[in-house]
């Protein structure tokens, strides 16, 4: 009882000292006009409006309290210690706080309930790692200018060569789903693995599995910057920069909005915001920009102009929307069947989504030819009366049947990127080459089998009555090879597996991708089954087939 | 890195304990298909006309299923982290690669038990015993295609092949080192395969000489 009477205290202590105590280092009062206008035409209404509902300017400046929206599990901008709040976010709060000379308390927000707490008045100010987007700009009031700006960026070892966008086509990435920047990083990739939580990510980069994480880089901080030891992990590259909004709730007054912008414009300026920045070792590049910006005449002078807008995040509408959005309804109102068919909401999405399809109808029509043709090359070969051409045969037939699959789609993916250097053409000769190599290694054994048990018969050469005793076979490892070019996406084929993890990657609803993945393969085995077994029966002698 | 420093003992421990990953889906799969492999034959043999096509087609569907878009659909589903597999989420690498192999085990399988029973039926035992090395190949590529849990984040033999072979910067030195590890496959498979090899000789010789002594009888 005691043990919790004494945390209790603690507690009530840290809280006191949370909405008392200034902060170190704060400034108290910096006399900015549009503060001192701001306290000017809402403090005459205090008394006055004692009992009715106040508005945010009015419980700021009346109460002399802001109540502050952060986050506790951030390392480096917001974190919960034995003292309260720390980190980067925490102390701005405290500087907006002294600057607009009024106490500071602060309430623990999430990613999930930072806009809902401001909706609901719980708060008067979120200052919670929150992107600045088209999505989100119409729901609350967010200040400007803004105050960090976050990047996604490519993290791998620190002891491998640089990379450059153009690499990233042969490489396999590691993100988290949702992410917008999956919209700019999925169609570039050779190949996306998708974890569902950041921590996920992180582990799999830790334990080996992943050798390129992409990930806002103020999460993956601590895995870069580290002042005991040189990092394992460097930053190889970085795209889509998210500007970091303050929000407020909607409707505030023209002189609270002015308030706090000029706070904030003078924060930059006097370069409160880098010493922030330094002090908690988060990434001053954005900041440093800033403060140039808003200390130059034009700002000065114009400053409106100098505002950064939101980050678009509004994909273009693909052609096939409308039509997408009919199916939808359809769907749910005559089965009630709910999905989503993101695919044709964008037009990212959609050209995906096309060119995976044709990429991957392409792939089963190039692995049937080039099983059929690798079959009976090899067959050809190891009945052959050339002893060197058997030999060769054999040692073929050694490594594609011993070799697991996925050992030897890698081999043929460096062989053909040794050869031809890295192309979406030369990923595609990789696969069909692997899979059709050990489809039609098996293929040719078969016909070989049958060679020696034949002999000609009435106009029918022995190897055709071979082909024709072994075409159950044949046509086994025709389906086999279609089967196994779903396999192609492992060495960078755009194929539909891969535009469809891809799309998922930005658009969510990954269960009913996989389904559509699924059906396509068993409707493209099924199609070539059948193709396959009339192709057969139309080529090959009737006599001695085996059924 | 070169193919010395990549092919160290490190590397052979790492590649045994993937590799144990895979073996242990790959019979825990057999050890759950095959049964499932049998109960398909049984239907597929069935006298009732509607049982038998309705077997027929389950299998084709089956055999329609390819093994990485399975493994690439289960990873969805069963993401890491998630609650769906409750207790065995621990488990998650090898659960992932035996339900992935269970639909090829089971269409494989069930063809081999059809031919089985029908060389039974025609009273050839020892045709009928091609079941066995049958399901040492059907092991065999188990092992090969769970290999491709390399594909989706499997903490398998293959993907730490891939791994140490993305640290070597020279293209030559990758190939000769995808020469060893080919070897290291070729081995390790001949091995899982041998206890199959023996098992079949034993019981085919029986199956021999019970012939040869019926034959003696007649």
């Amino acid at each position: 009882m005691s043990r919790l009477r004494g945390f209790r205290a603690l507690c009530m202590l840290a809280a006191l000292i949370s909405v008392v105590a200034p902060s170190p280092g704060a400034t108290q009062t910096t006399g900015l006009p549009a503060v001192e206008a701001l306290h000017e035409s809402v403090t005459p209404r205090c008394e006055a409006q004692a009992d009715e509902p106040r508005s945010v300017e009015e419980r700021v400046v009346c109460e002399r309290l802001l109540r502050v929206g952060l986050r506790g599990d951030y390392p480096r901008f917001a974190e919960i210690g034995p003292i309260g709040h720390s980190g980067f976010e925490a102390d701005i709060a405290r500087e907006i706080a002294a600057r607009l000379n009024v106490a500071l308390k602060v309430v623990p927000v999430t990613p999930v309930n930072r806009i809902s707490k401001l909706g609901e008045g719980e708060v008067d100010l979120v200052i919670a790692t929150m992107g600045h987007n088209t999505q989100r700009d119409p729901t609350v009031h967010f200040l400007r200018p803004h105050y960090f700006q976050s990047e996604t960026i490519l993290l791998g070892a620190a002891d491998q060569n640089p990379l450059t966008w153009k690499d990233l086509e042969t490489r396999l990435v590691c993100t988290t789903v949702g992410n917008y920047s999956n919209v700019i990083l999925a169609p570039d990739v050779g190949r996306l693995m998708l974890f569902s939580r950041s921590q996920q990510l992180i582990d799999a980069l830790l334990n080996e599995m992943c050798p390129l994480i992409a990930q806002d880089d103020t999460l993956l901080l601590p895995l870069i910057s580290s002042e005991t030891e040189p990092s394992r992990f460097e930053r190889k590259l970085g795209f889509a920069p998210v500007p970091w909004g303050m929000a407020m709730p909607l409707g505030i007054s023209a002189e609270m909005a002015t308030a706090m912008s000029e706070i904030l414009k003078e924060m930059h300026r006097d370069g409160s915001f880098l010493r922030l920045a330094r002090k908690h070792d988060v990434p001053v590049a954005f900041l440093t920009e800033e403060q140039a910006r808003w200390q130059s005449v034009e700002c000065r002078a114009a400053p409106e102009t100098c505002l950064s807008p939101p980050l678009n995040v509004q994909l273009v509408r693909s052609p096939v929307a409308g039509l997408g959005t009919t199916i939808e309804n359809a769907l749910k109102a005559r089965l009630g069947i709910e999905v989503r068919l993101g695919f044709m909401e964008s037009d990212v999405a959609w050209r995906m989504f096309l060119g995976g399809l044709g990429t991957s109808m392409l792939a089963v029509c190039l692995a049937l030819i080039s099983t059929a043709l690798i079959g009976l090359s090899i067959g050809k070969m190891l009945v052959s009366p050339v002893w060197l051409l058997r030999v060769l045969a054999k040692s073929v037939l050694t490594i594609f049947q011993n070799a697991p699959v996925m050992l030897v789609l890698v081999v043929m993916g460096t062989l053909t990127v040794w050869t031809f250097s890295y192309s979406y053409s030369s990923a595609m000769l990789a696969a069909i080459l692997a899979i059709a190599g050990i489809n039609g290694s098996f293929a040719g054994a078969a016909v070989a089998e049958a060679y020696r048990i034949t002999h000609a018969h009435e106009g029918t050469s022995r190897f055709m009555r071979a082909l024709s005793l072994s075409s159950a076979q044949l046509d086994s490892y025709l389906i086999n090879a279609v089967r196994g070019i779903s396999a192609a996406s492992v060495v960078g084929v755009p194929d539909l597996v891969n535009a469809l993890n891809g799309i998922t990657a930005f658009s969510g609803s990954q269960t009913f991708y996989y389904w559509l993945l699924v059906l396509f393969y068993i409707a493209a085995v099924l199609f070539s089954a059948q193709l396959t077994r009339r192709g057969l029966a139309r080529l090959l002698p009737k006599e001695g087939a085996v059924t | 890195m070169m193919l010395l420093e990549a092919v160290s003992p490190d590397f052979l421990l790492a590649f045994l304990r993937g590799f144990s990953l895979n073996l242990g889906a790959s019979v825990l799969a057999l050890m759950i298909g095959l049964p499932l492999a049998f109960v398909t034959a049984l239907g597929i043999l069935s006298s009732a006309r509607t049982v038998s096509r309705l077997f027929r087609t389950y299998n084709r569907l089956l055999h329609a299923l390819p093994v990485f878009v399975v493994l690439f659909f289960l990873s969805g589903l069963l993401p890491n982290g998630g609650t769906w597999l409750g207790p065995i989420s621990e488990i998650r690498p090898l659960v992932l690669l035996v339900l992935g192999n269970i639909p090829y085990v089971a269409a494989y399988g069930a063809d081999q038990f059809v031919a089985m029973f029908r060389h039974l039926r025609n009273g050839d035992r020892r045709a009928a015993l091609l079941v066995i090395p049958s399901c040492g190949r059907a092991l065999q590529m188990v092992i090969s295609t769970s290999c491709l849990g390399a594909a989706i984040g499997v903490p398998e033999a293959m993907s730490v092949v891939i791994f140490t072979a993305e640290q070597m910067a020279d293209e030559a030195a990758r190939l000769m080192f995808f020469v060893v590890v080919g070897l290291l496959f070729v081995v390790a498979q001949r091995i899982c395969v041998t206890p199959f090899v023996i098992l079949h000789r034993v019981a085919d010789r029986r199956a021999l000489s019970a012939e040869v002594t019926a034959d003696a009888a007649r």
